[in-house]
């Protein structure tokens, strides 16, 4: 029987699917074997900033879509996007001027 | 905060063409390198490797080594040779930023959540698992 994995373990595991699904991961061929360049998932206790960036981005189409339930969780102004739970805490602030623009674009 | 620049590597066996697949093997070993050393590794590799453009350039002697596989190479702050291996470089904190008290847990919880239902029952585990040893600590302090 295998061990079950320890929960931080599960969701490094998780990130990590989710990059190699909605990433672009760099594939290096070698002659005998292929590698997949992937970003550390985390730093310190931090989520790793090219992740976290994939993770901003695939959340905000989300939200764009009826019925996610994401969109209330979300303060933008022209500078600035804040990612919110549903408490009102804030778990991201974005200040890519070109994200928020198409986020803004979509909302619109 | 200054964020190392970090590469995780992770070799997969092609599973395209035999021949390649039974050189590789089923398993590989992992290899823990530091930036210096997979440079070295990379001037002393013997085969072409073909890699995109502006994308990490990673060698690995492959054909003495097919399951190598390395993995969390750290590059060091200091320039890298030239035609030696480039890096995808994080952006900076500064443009995506986590707040110092947001833990992973909440945020893997609501954001991969939202994406990923089933990434919440780890979160949500991983959270209790915090606070169960934030109270040990409080009671043995």
């Amino acid at each position: 029987m295998s061990e079950e994995k320890e929960p931080l373990q599960q969701l490094e595991e998780m990130f990590k699917t989710f990059w190699r699904e909605k990433g672009n991961p760099s594939i290096v061929a070698a002659q005998h074997t292929e590698f997949t360049v992937e970003p550390k998932v985390f730093i310190g206790d931090k989520l790793n900033p090219e992740i976290l960036k994939l993770l901003v981005i695939n959340y905000l189409a989300q939200s764009s879509k009826q019925d996610s339930g994401i969109g209330a969780n979300i303060e933008v102004t022209p500078e600035k996007l804040i990612i919110k739970t549903p408490k009102g805490k804030p778990l991201v602030i974005v200040r890519d001027k070109k994200i928020i623009q198409q986020y803004l674009e979509a909302r619109a | 905060m200054v964020v190392n620049k970090s590469t995780y590597i992770d070799s997969t066996p092609r599973t395209q063409g035999t021949q390649a697949a039974q050189s590789t093997g089923p398993t590989g070993h992992s290899l823990l390198v530091s930036g210096k050393q997979l440079i070295d590794i990379c001037n002393r590799a013997d085969f072409s490797a073909t890699s995109p453009p502006n994308r990490s350039c990673v060698r690995l002697a492959s054909r003495e080594n097919p399951d190598v596989k390395a993995k969390f190479i750290s590059f060091p702050p200091q320039p890298l040779p030239v035609g030696g291996p480039t890096y995808i470089e994080a952006p900076t904190q500064s443009t995506f930023e986590q707040p110092d008290n947001v833990r992973l847990s909440e945020l893997s919880y609501h954001m991969l959540g939202a994406l990923m239902p089933e990434a919440k029952e780890p979160a949500s585990k991983y959270s209790k698992q915090l606070h169960t040893l934030r109270q040990l600590s409080a009671q043995g302090a």
